[in-house]
């Protein structure tokens, strides 16, 4: 197979992703759980400061994470990069 | 009425629903990591610091398609894993009015199911490498390597999502927090 295609996403794409996943967080689990608790359990700390602040919290943490994650798999450190030799991968 | 008599029918057996469950959400969860990390990842990283190099192109292909083959038992157990959940939530003592409950299911609507409808068909359908490789239709080398850019950005999204819900819903599910 001919070799097309680059060798790794870019840091700024990465960056996007994990922007989009904290917003994910934030924009649709958080609205969606705390909808199921006003409307199902008639929670009235759904959609609480406290609760929005929780949902912040996380989205950041998400977002930081992720980030850090992808980076570190798609930038191995060269002398950690694990050498095949032939016939190794059955 | 039709769920009130499965309901009933179900009760006696609800501890052995919920061992399927576990063991599901186990193979599930953990039936690929080995291969991923010890196989897949080395491979496509080897791969990364020398993308020109035929050897290890030739390498991360072959622990690709042993990837889409690997993953089967993964996605056998996904849909047993939420048809026994539904039996559970049918049989079982708790409902959507129980915080982590409510929460285990927004995750397994919008963060699981998302994910594992692309994975059945990266590794299954369209994006399967080994189906492209054989097809011979088309550009066969580009789309082969459409289908593994595509798998391995997916690989690389999912990891940190998966890792964190995967462990916050196997916490939600056995401390059941109020």
């Amino acid at each position: 197979m001919n070799n097309k295609m680059s060798a790794a996403p870019s840091p700024q794409t990465l960056s996007k992703i994990a922007i989009a996943m904290g917003a994910y967080v934030l924009l649709v689990i958080w609205p969606c759980f705390d909808a199921l608790r006003l409307f199902i359990a008639e929670d009235n700390r759904a959609f609480s400061l406290h609760h929005l602040a929780v949902a912040v919290g996380s989205a950041l943490a998400v977002t930081i994470f992720s980030q850090r994650v992808m980076l570190s798999l798609c930038r191995p450190p060269v002398d950690k990069a694990v050498h095949f030799t032939e016939g190794e991968v059955r | 009425m039709f769920v009130e008599q499965l309901s009933a029918a179900l009760v006696p057996y609800y501890l052995q629903i919920k061992f399927f469950h576990v063991a599901c959400a186990m193979i599930w969860l953990a039936s690929t990591s080995v291969a991923y990390i010890n196989y897949l990842l080395p491979a496509i990283k080897a791969w990364q610091r020398a993308p020109d190099d035929e050897r290890l192109l030739r390498q991360r292909n072959i622990a690709m398609e042993r990837f889409d083959q690997g993953v089967v038992l993964e996605h056998v157990a996904f849909p047993l894993l939420l048809l026994s959940g539904l039996l559970l939530l049918t049989a079982g003592p708790w409902g959507l009015a129980h915080f982590w409950l409510s929460l285990k299911l927004c995750i397994v609507v919008l963060v699981f199911l998302p994910i594992e409808a692309m994975d059945y068909w990266l590794s299954h359908f369209g994006g399967n490498k080994r189906a492209i490789r054989v097809s011979g239709q088309g550009d066969v080398a580009l789309s082969y390597e459409q289908a593994i850019a595509h798998h391995w950005l997916f690989l690389v999204v999912s990891t940190p999502v998966i890792s964190v819900t995967g462990l916050l819903v196997l916490y939600l599910a056995v401390v059941k927090p109020v």
